[in-house]
């Protein structure tokens, strides 16, 4: 378990990289049509985990940093009975439940949580400079570290590149 | 990893069962995987096995008696160990789920947005560092 920790804290200077959380991250949903000079406009903040390639985070390749919201467990579970159960939790767990992948506890003082959901099917884009402005004023954050990083991309990429047939070969059985 | 198990009895009727017992010299000394091969084998061919296991699980269900001069090796009256060989896949742990969860945001508010222009943006292009 300590061999290959889950998380790591690190500053709010350093570099933004895939798997890094913010909390609070307000994000502005645009009106269903802009017709004048001043509009309204709806701000949402979600607790999020960055989802854009840590490469391209680096080198400042992306103007937009993909986010997508994190949930703890325990409000899912609220929610749904389906994650209220053991078979929902474990289905969730083995990565067989579409658009949620479940991340493991923190237990480092100041930044403990349970178990976290994250919602790929909620996916925000943030501007870089915005972003990195409100990592740095939130302090010091939470990281999710390698190989549960690319875990975490990964069953993002399969969300995302699934395929629905249809018409579907009948089944066997 | 999962492996197909056969379903039907395994018959050596054209095939010669690809073990001979050597036996030894000296009873006491019998090797106790030659015994248990005869053993294996032998209920193999007369068709007492309905279903494939592997051979690892096998051993374990027979008692081996190395205590005495003449080795005891006498099939277990419990059979549990060669059906938890088996590794069932139940139905449902292979399923994927389409469960949607509406979760509302932390925080919900509005704000006034002026807006100063509306342009149609120009592509932003990433040259590859290998050109």
């Amino acid at each position: 378990m300590e061999k290959y920790p889950w998380y790591e804290i690190v500053d709010s200077e350093e570099s933004l990289l895939q798997g890094d959380f913010i909390n609070s991250c307000p994000l502005v949903i645009p009106p269903a049509a802009i017709d004048s000079a001043k509009v309204s406009a709806d701000v949402v903040e979600y607790d999020v985990v960055i989802m854009s390639q840590s490469c391209d985070l680096e080198q400042r390749k992306i103007a937009l940093v993909l986010v997508c919201p994190v949930w703890p467990l325990s409000k899912f579970e609220e929610k749904n009975s389906f994650f209220e159960s053991g078979r929902g939790k474990e289905a969730l767990r083995q990565g067989n439940v579409l658009g949620y992948h479940l991340l493991n506890k923190c237990g480092t003082n100041g930044f403990k949580t349970g178990y976290l959901v994250v919602d790929f099917r909620s996916v925000y884009s943030v501007p870089f400079d915005f972003f990195l402005n409100l990592a740095t004023k939130k302090g010091r954050r939470l990281r999710l570290l390698p190989p549960y990083r690319e875990h975490l991309s990964q069953a993002f990429a399969r969300f995302f590149m699934r395929v629905g047939l249809p018409v579907d070969i009948p089944s066997f059985s | 990893m999962s492996y197909e198990t056969a379903s039907r009895p395994i018959t050596t009727k054209d095939y010669l069962i690809p073990y001979a017992f050597t036996g030894s010299s000296r009873e006491e000394e019998t090797d106790i995987s030659e015994v248990s091969n005869r053993l294996f084998f032998e209920t193999m061919s007369q068709g007492l096995l309905k279903k494939l296991f592997s051979y690892r699980s096998f051993l374990p269900a027979f008692e081996i008696d190395l205590s005495s001069v003449r080795p005891c090796f006498e099939p277990m009256t419990r059979s549990s160990l060669i059906e938890e060989s088996y590794e069932e896949v139940l139905p449902w742990e292979t399923l994927e789920y389409n469960v949607i969860v509406q979760m509302a945001p932390r925080k919900r508010y509005t704000i006034e947005l002026e807006v100063k222009s509306i342009k149609k943006v120009e592509p932003i292009i990433v040259e590859p560092e290998w050109i």
